[in-house]
């Protein structure tokens, strides 16, 4: 493999090679926040699937969590950091350059 | 399979996930507002004009603040927290109200009520017409009818034109509301 070929793939980041965790952070860049029981319906996962990949991404800390109590139920919100933002922000632009060839 | 196709794949996957989860639906409890209050506020230039200002003047910024408050609660029961999208809605809707209340200073300087209430239905076709456009498809219906409605007064085509496009814009917004709440 040549050096310009293994460049993009060096710059992909390992946390957004599982799809979900992609899609997680995609929509967060779309919306402020998202609470935990709507990826559930969106992503079509369990929550123990779910929990899983939103915990590496708020131990990585491209993602932070606030949760709160509405109507007397623990309810999770998530939002991209900073950090996150631009780890997916450099993540595309990798894959962008490897689809592209 | 190759690399790339699997990546393909992923992002085929993240796409389909973000094209369904980014269908704008508008909250049903506001169509139905609004279905109440255009029913009845467009209705009374036909049995009571002397009424119709106050009517507007106390029920549309009322309407708007209750709207707020009413798309900030189905958000956060939606689950998605878009304080941009809300400033989008909220943008939208303050500058038509501005439109509102410029469209009716002239009314101050001799313009016959008739003419006022035209001018303010056409401010109201434009509104939801951009707002259709923009925010919420479920707006384009109204926006048509309110257009024709504004025509039919316009040119005196019908008695009781008026009446008639409040019932026919309230329907509509009931259309809207149960699809959105479908």
């Amino acid at each position: 493999m040549s050096s310009d070929a293994s460049l993009p793939l060096e710059a992909l980041d390992k946390l957004f090679e599982h799809r979900m965790r992609l899609a997680i952070a995609v929509l967060l860049r779309q919306h402020e926040r998202i609470n935990f029981a709507r990826f559930k319906q969106v992503l079509d996962t369990t929550d123990g699937n779910l929990g899983a990949q939103l915990r590496k991404l708020e131990d990585a800390g491209y993602v932070a969590v606030d949760k709160q109590f509405e109507d007397r139920k623990p309810v999770s919100w998530y939002a991209l950091t900073d950090q996150g933002r631009e780890a997916l922000k450099a993540h595309v632009a990798a894959l962008q350059q490897l689809l592209e060839g | 399979m190759t690399q790339n196709s699997g990546l393909q794949d992923d992002l085929n996957y993240v796409a389909n996930v973000v094209r369904g989860e980014s269908i704008e639906r508008g909250v049903p409890a506001i169509y139905y507002l609004w279905a109440l209050l255009i029913g009845i506020g467009f209705s009374l230039p036909d049995f009571a004009p002397q009424h119709a200002g106050l009517f507007w003047a106390i029920t549309g910024p009322g309407g708007g603040l209750l709207s707020w408050y009413l798309g900030a609660r189905a958000a956060r029961r939606s689950g998605v927290d878009d304080r941009s999208q809300a400033a989008r809605y909220g943008y939208h809707w303050l500058i038509c109200g501005a439109g509102f209340v410029l469209a009716g200073i002239p009314g101050a300087g001799g313009m016959t009520g008739a003419e006022f209430g035209q001018g303010m239905l056409l401010v109201a076709t434009l509104a939801y017409g951009l707002a259709a456009l923009h925010l919420d498809r479920g707006l384009a219906l109204p926006a048509v009818l309110l257009g024709v409605g504004y025509l039919v007064i316009k040119l005196a085509l019908l008695p009781y034109a008026w009446t008639v496009t409040a019932l026919l814009i309230a329907i509509s917004l009931v259309i809207s509301g149960r699809r959105a709440a479908a």
